[in-house]
């Protein structure tokens, strides 16, 4: 095993470019993307449907789906450059990852401890079944499911949603990764059972040093859990950096309107602003700034030229050319007032 | 107080789960569920999973029939008895989870909208036209979006054209069960945009189901938690938080909600 300095990133994604590798006019899905994990760190990633977020997740846990591929760009496990596709060189190497779904991701017709002692085996081939199964009744408890040695003979129809993304978690454990990527874990979840899995995922992140990439559409989530998070737009990032700067001081106006548009946000600015419009599909990006169609402050800088990720101040990155001149605190003329209707 | 618009008078629905060879087991679904809403009002209905919330939406739609107790809209049964009224069924419209599911995938937008015209007010083909089109504007939808089949659509399209059907039939009270919870930030905010809007320009009455309290607490006036079949707490949506809820279920549920971290602000 090779020996790691505490600054050397469990991954350091650097240029990732996504795209279709079929048709007579493949087209680009997510577009130069990097960032780096430590150790031990939770780094969130988040934007709306169709912005790249899974895509960019499932390239750092080697799973792209057929007819998409790697085009450009690195991707480093601890140090070491993975090459092409190849990051799983066996069953359940690399890092592991988690769905959004724990009702399609298990096998139901198979008892979840066997489930389990599968993932064990296939990492690990010499492995007898007993030891396999021994093992798959640690992972179980270390996710903390109660009386894990019963439970084990249990079907997955038998647990709830929240104990069957602890299963998903069990399994994902199970080859002694370094990198998690949990893909939206809590989404299909009720709020608290929310919170127990997102507990769970923070303490073997704190106990075992996992790096964790943290893929949301909510913003709650992941301000409560990521010291850092990237934003990402349209199959690029828009912006990057402390969690509390990017959801509280944001200088794109995307990330400004996305927070606006959240529910309890709106209820503390005592206004509903909604971003007008809708994220372009890959094969009709804008060729200037992806976000200018339904940007308010949209000048011709921004249709002009795409726009770079640029350095804002320490550790944050935003990719528009008016950053420093917007004043987001201007009212504009479309709103509805909430409270304003009642009665 | 004037009559109210809808009258919940003590539900109650069990479900039996469970397939042979097992003996089912009895879930409570509702439990003397009662409550009134007036006209304009608009109730926001919060809990977990498997609180009930659903069933209470179905049934006061009339799509499920209560074990017992009634559901009275403008002093009639919603519920087939002696002398029902099918207009009562018109006068509650339900706005669905999932878009992609609930629209008729074989029909363009307009055709959906269009066919509650022609059956509940007996329009002409070209007057049910003109009508939808106008309905299809008030939610935001332009003609070209109209011809669309539904597969052709994005999720707030598709939620703005459920709403637009709902309209169509011009009901008392509009019922949303999870309506905004599949969709985007961004999306979720269009929709509860619209129905602010509408309850401004138009007055509409509506019940919103959602797991959101946030969503609840920002489009609506009156809020009922529910748990395991029982309307546990009832009370303004400002007072909807930690400090102001009474129960302690209430407070529980709060607590756990993810927040964006108070700090800057």
């Amino acid at each position: 095993m090779r020996e790691t300095g505490p600054a050397e990133p469990a991954v350091r994604v650097s240029g990732l470019t996504i795209g279709t590798d079929r048709g007579p006019d493949p087209f680009t899905l997510v577009s130069d993307v990097s960032f780096s994990v430590l150790p031990g760190e939770m780094l969130g990633l988040v934007g709306e449907s169709g912005s790249g977020k899974t895509l960019t997740g499932a390239a750092v846990a080697g799973l792209l789906p057929r007819g998409v591929r790697r085009v450009g760009g690195r991707i480093a496990l601890d140090g070491q450059s993975v090459e092409g596709q190849r990051i799983r060189r066996r069953p359940g190497d690399g890092p592991a990852m988690i769905f959004q779904n724990p009702m399609t991701s298990l096998n139901p017709a198979v008892r979840i401890g066997d489930q389990v002692a599968e993932a064990v085996r296939l990492h690990r081939p010499k492995i007898t079944k007993r030891a396999a199964a021994a093992e798959a009744l640690t992972l179980l408890e270390r996710v903390e499911i109660t009386r894990a040695e019963e439970r084990m003979r249990q079907y997955p129809f038998e647990f709830s949603g929240g104990m069957r993304q602890r299963v998903m978690i069990a399994i994902a454990l199970a080859t002694g990764p370094k990198v998690l990527v949990a893909d939206e874990p809590t989404t299909a979840l009720d709020v608290t059972v929310q919170q127990g899995v997102m507990d769970l995922i923070d303490r073997l992140r704190a106990e075992m040093g996992l790096a964790v990439l943290l893929i949301s559409h909510d913003l709650a989530v992941v301000s409560e859990r990521c010291d850092r998070l990237l934003v990402m737009y349209a199959g690029e990032i828009v912006e990057s950096g402390a969690a509390h700067h990017v959801l509280h001081q944001p200088l794109h106006p995307y990330v400004d309107g996305l927070m606006r548009c959240i529910p309890e946000r709106a209820l503390k600015l005592g206004e509903l602003r909604s971003l007008p419009g809708r994220v372009p599909a890959p094969d009709e990006l804008p060729a200037g700034c992806r976000f200018a169609p339904r940007c308010d402050f949209v000048t011709d800088a921004c249709v002009s030229a795409h726009p770079l990720l640029e350095e804002a101040g320490p550790d944050h990155g935003v990719r528009c050319v008016r950053s420093k001149e917007i004043d987001f605190h201007a009212p504009t003329e479309k709103h509805v007032t909430a409270g304003e209707t009642d009665g | 107080m004037a009559e109210p618009l809808i009258e919940v008078d003590s539900l109650h629905k069990k479900f039996t789960t469970g397939s042979w060879p097992r003996r089912g087991t009895p879930t409570v679904a509702l439990d003397a569920v009662s409550f009134q809403v007036s006209a304009g009002e608009s109730v926001g209905i919060v809990g977990e999973s498997g609180s009930g919330k659903s069933t209470l939406a179905n049934t006061i739609c009339g799509l499920s029939k209560p074990d017992a107790g009634r559901v009275l809209v403008k002093g009639q049964r919603i519920h087939a008895g002696r002398g029902f009224d099918r207009n009562v069924w018109r006068s509650v419209q339900m706005v669905f989870q999932d878009p992609y599911t609930s629209l008729n995938p074989a029909m363009t937008i307009e055709e959906i909208v269009t066919e509650p015209l022609r059956l509940w007010h007996r329009m002409s083909v070209t007057e049910a036209q003109e009508r939808a089109r106008e309905i299809l504007d008030r939610v935001g939808l332009t003609p070209t979006v109209g011809g669309h089949r539904p597969r052709g659509l994005s999720g707030g399209q598709l939620q703005r054209a459920s709403i637009a059907r709902a309209l169509a039939v011009s009901p008392e009270v509009l019922v949303l069960d999870e309506s905004v919870s599949a969709l985007d930030v961004s999306v979720q905010a269009q929709i509860l945009e619209l129905l602010l809007e509408l309850k401004r320009d138009t007055g509409l009455t509506y019940l919103l189901i959602s797991h959101d309290i946030s969503v609840i607490r920002l489009v609506c006036t009156r809020v009922l938690v529910m748990r395991h079949g029982q309307v546990v707490e009832e009370c303004t949506a400002q007072n909807l938080t930690p400090e102001g809820a009474e129960h302690e279920y209430t407070r529980r549920l709060l607590s756990a909600v993810p927040l964006l971290s108070t700090q800057g602000g």
